[in-house]
């Protein structure tokens, strides 16, 4: 699998170039394609949506089509605070007819939005307008204009007429009040009918007809909030099945629950968690588990969960372990006290899955995102692995896969790979192999091969959202520049993180929020 | 502000882990530092790791622009006092009489609208103490659901129908008469309750509530521009009305020109300290209502039901001031031809008759308490010595 196919090039940059100073209300929040690729929306802190239409489809390219403000603030009076209004999430429903229609959600309020062309009429004629009544004889009064005198039976109905065609959009439904705690994610049910919303605590069941009630299908709040301990982070619903639904959570654990088993589901779930032996654990390790974003991959077969520091995909057949896991900033490992200092730590990356169910997208920071092209294997003998993804000289390799290998810390499993795959592999970069090896010839374990050269490596692009990427065409090849943007060194700037973007569900395009900018990459 | 839950869980494991660390040999924080420990087991204090839990949003008003006026400018006093058994804690403003040798010492107390603020007043209370030259107490505060006035336990639930705000107020009459004014001479108080609008009905459905101790000081009741029948007719109104009415505004002053300009305040130096009493200000600069009508929806039925035939039944002196429009109802009119309380119509005001027109107001509730306050009566009486 090269990554030939995957060439991504810069095609659109929206928002204001100029990265002096940046209003606080343009930067971007949430972006979301729709189903059919044709539409994009982001949202803002300002509380607005903005909507984008493809306008050329042999290339990747799209052009405004309409602006509205979704959200304002508001003040609860009774805990004193204010509620911002900006848009944490936006989700595109499938389309009624001619319209289309959007939730979107601030932290306490969530908004059904329908996106119409409205035809505007206007008066043309009526009765006191020139020219209306000239069938009629004329009798001029005064010198400068002709007036019809209007007698009864010279009256008529004034004439609406064709005047202008706008993009509007109405607030159908506003489901409020149903939350104490900031919502963080919202998800519509493939059966068309219902959705869900989570917030720190609680997941709630909609009705998109019905804003007046919700049911509450996940409760983790303890009787005494002195004893709580985690917090939800991010639910989503199965895409094909309207009775599964998941949501993770900042321990690092991943729930799958059916809605068909009891009114509220988080009785029995299925647990996805990493065993991760303990040894290894640092202060930090509590905090950078903790699982920003989860999705479900379009085919439904697999699970994408972004922590802090890795990307791991899983089986949803197979609970106690992930297929891969992908480290995607590893030079973040020793920096993480800055980035407790800096709250960087706190920050909340997504992670999205590609059309086809093959690929991975993820951000970072220096405005760098992450593109793993056809990294979600089908292939059945392929033992669970960890990816290095960037030189790794140190010892504190916090990865591991606690079955099937003795306990070394400094091990990389080694999968039995098909001779076909071995030759596709493409090593770009070193590895500390005597390290391994050392450490690998005590073990009795015969899924360790012969071939101690070969890891399982995997592709990865890396492509800068910012000024560069105008340049980026006679930079080299998209190798080069990948190496080029991986090497971060010392100054790593953490207010340019990518933490929104969306996947083209369709072809290999992605839009990518970058503060105030949307940039547009594809392959076309 | 999303991840205060899970910054709250994280602080909360950092204190637990101070002590620990206290007492243990030291888990990695940082993952150079192994080499370089001085080899024996304390650990000084990690400042990286005090940190402080977010900040709640503080409760101040209108601190943030300094060309807007301040409460400071009309009261002397501004604090907030909390009633466990009401379960709100009250923004009140005040200022005490000065003079206390007179033979009678008025004290005005106000409450304030559906929608509005205690600083409503502000304009009205200083007049009040020109004119009487700090001879005159005067009392404001906010009532629950607007302004500054906060909820305790916002766990227990709030209710907004007329009674709530009936207690509410008893429960500050005894304080203000028990507590604040303890050091005026009892007898020389003459209390005067002042309503606007819905302070109005307030203040009539109060009165039979109070001690009779408290009533006995209680020289008058006067209502700003609220007749029962046009008020019901209003709330069915109002929706328009708050359809139209814009929540945010992008600063104080903007929002003190709409009001201007839409007729809503006819004197702007009232507007200038009344107005920003109702946003809050957030960090963004902008300006957002504090109190959303739509939210005294389900009570606006409690809210006017009895007042006219309760108004003309108050055992007390009585006062009605209406602003050009003096469309009495039917018990209202009744009881003024039989002389149960003194009507006052101001033709050039606004519904906000003591922002409109403060002076006015000011001299005839200076009027209604000499005319009504029977201390200040001395009785002449031809037989007996002359001396």
């Amino acid at each position: 699998m090269s990554r030939d196919n995957f060439n991504f090039k810069f095609s659109q940059c929206f928002g204001d170039k100029a990265d002096i100073v940046v209003t606080e209300a343009d930067i971007i929040t949430a972006s979301e394609f729709d189903h059919s690729g044709n539409f994009l929306a982001t949202g803002d802190k300002g509380g607005r949506v903005v909507l984008f239409e493809r306008s050329n489809s042999k290339h990747c390219e799209y052009k405004f089509l309409t602006e509205f403000q979704s959200h304002d603030a508001e003040f609860d009076y009774l805990k004193s605070l204010e509620i911002e209004e900006k848009i944490n999430q936006i989700k595109w429903l499938k389309p009624v007819q001619k319209s289309h229609f959007l939730l979107s959600t601030n932290d306490k309020t969530i908004k059904l939005w329908k996106i119409y062309e409205k035809n505007i009429k206007l008066v043309s004629e009526n009765n006191l307008s020139e020219g209306f009544g000239l069938k009629q004889k004329n009798i001029i009064i005064g010198n400068d204009s002709m007036k019809s005198v209007l007698k009864l039976n010279n009256l008529k109905l004034p004439i609406l007429s064709q005047h202008d065609k706008i993009i509007a959009a109405t607030p159908k439904k506003i489901y409020a009040n149903a939350h104490t705690y900031h919502i963080n994610s919202i998800s519509p049910n493939s059966d068309q009918e219902t959705f869900l919303s989570a917030d720190d605590l609680r997941i709630n069941l909609w009705n998109y007809d019905l804003p007046e009630e919700s049911f509450n299908i996940v409760d983790i709040k303890p009787a005494n909030m002195e004893e709580l301990t985690e917090v939800i982070t991010s639910a989503e619903f199965h895409p094909q099945e309207c009775n599964l639904f998941m949501y993770s959570s900042s321990k690092g654990t991943i729930k799958l629950c059916d809605m068909r088993l009891n009114a509220l589901c988080d009785d029995k779930p299925i647990i996805f968690e990493e065993y991760t032996n303990p040894i290894n654990h640092n202060f930090f390790t509590e905090i950078t588990s903790s699982i920003s974003d989860i999705k479900f991959s379009p085919n439904g077969r697999y699970i994408a969960s972004r922590d802090y520091l890795t990307v791991k995909i899983w089986d949803i057949n197979m609970n106690n372990k992930p297929l891969k896991t992908i480290n995607i900033h590893e030079q973040l490992k020793e920096r993480l006290s800055d980035t407790y200092e800096n709250d960087a730590i706190f920050d909340k990356f997504e992670v999205e899955f590609s059309g086809d169910s093959s690929s991975i997208m993820t951000g970072s920071y220096n405005n760098n995102f992450m593109i793993y092209p056809d990294v979600v294997k089908t292939n059945e003998d392929e033992n669970p692995c960890i990816v290095k993804t960037f030189d790794e000289n140190n010892n504190n390799n916090s990865n591991n896969i606690g079955s099937g290998s003795s306990s070394n810390n400094n091990n990389n499993n080694r999968s039995k790979n098909s001779h076909s795959n071995n030759n596709k592999q493409h090593k770009h970069k070193n590895n500390n192999n005597n390290n391994n090896n050392n450490s690998n010839s005590s073990n009795n374990n015969n899924m360790f091969e012969g071939n101690n050269d070969n890891e399982n490596k995997i592709d990865e692009i890396v492509l800068q959202a910012d000024k560069t990427a105008f340049r980026n065409k006679q930079f080299g090849s998209l190798s080069q520049r990948t190496a080029r943007n991986k090497e971060w060194g010392d100054d790593i700037d953490f207010k340019k993180s990518i933490l929104h973007f969306s996947w083209h569900p369709k072809e290999n395009s992605i839009a990518i929020a970058a503060t105030n900018n949307l940039f547009i990459f594809s392959e076309l | 502000m999303t991840s205060n839950l899970r910054r709250e869980i994280l602080l909360k494991r950092l204190e637990k882990v101070e002590q620990v660390v206290d007492n243990n040999n030291t888990p990695k924080y940082n993952g150079n530092d192994i080499n370089s420990s001085e080899g024996n087991d304390s650990i000084s204090e990690l400042p990286s790791f005090k940190r402080s839990p977010p900040k709640m949003k503080s409760t101040t008003g209108h601190t943030a622009d300094p060309t807007l006026e301040k409460w400071s400018s009309y009261f002397e006093v501004n604090k907030q006092v909390a009633f466990k058994e009401r379960n709100f804690s009250l923004n009140i403003y005040y200022s005490l009489p000065k003079l206390l040798e007179t033979r009678s010492i008025p004290v005005f107390i106000f409450h304030h609208g559906a929608g509005s603020s205690g600083l409503s007043f502000a304009n009205l209370s200083k007049i009040l103490q020109e004119k009487l030259k700090g001879q005159c107490g005067c009392f404001s505060f906010d009532a629950r659901g607007h302004g500054n006035t906060t909820v305790i336990d916002p766990e227990k639930s709030v209710s907004y129908e007329l009674d709530s705000f009936i207690n509410d107020f008893k429960t500050l009459l005894e304080y203000i008469y028990f507590d604040v004014l303890s050091d005026v001479p009892n007898e020389k108080l003459s209390i005067i309750l002042v309503g606007h609008s819905l302070g109005g009905s307030i203040c009539t459905f109060t009165f039979p509530k109070l001690s009779p101790e408290l009533k006995k000081h209680i020289t008058g009741i006067t209502m700003l521009d609220i007749v029962e029948e046009a008020a019901k007719d209003a709330l069915n109104k109002v929706d328009h009305f708050l359809s139209a009415t814009p929540n945010i505004f992008m600063s104080y002053s903007e929002a003190i020109d709409w009001y201007v300009r839409h007729g809503l305040s006819k004197n702007r130096t009232s507007a200038n300290i009344a107005v920003p009493s109702l946003f809050r200000q957030f960090t963004n600069g902008k300006v957002v209502r504090i109190t959303n009508l739509q939210v005294f929806r389900p009570y606006w039925g409690t809210w006017f039901s009895e007042l006219s035939k309760s108004f003309v039944a108050v055992p007390t002196s009585k006062m009605l001031i209406l602003a050009g429009n003096d469309n009495l109802d039917k018990e209202l009119i009744i009881g003024q031809m039989q002389g149960k309380y003194q009507l006052v119509v101001f033709q050039n005001s606004g519904h906000f008759i003591q922002e409109d027109e403060a002076l006015k107001t000011a001299l005839t509730l200076i009027d209604f308490w000499r005319r009504n306050d029977n201390k200040n009566v001395v009785i002449k009486t031809n037989w007996g010595s002359t001396k």
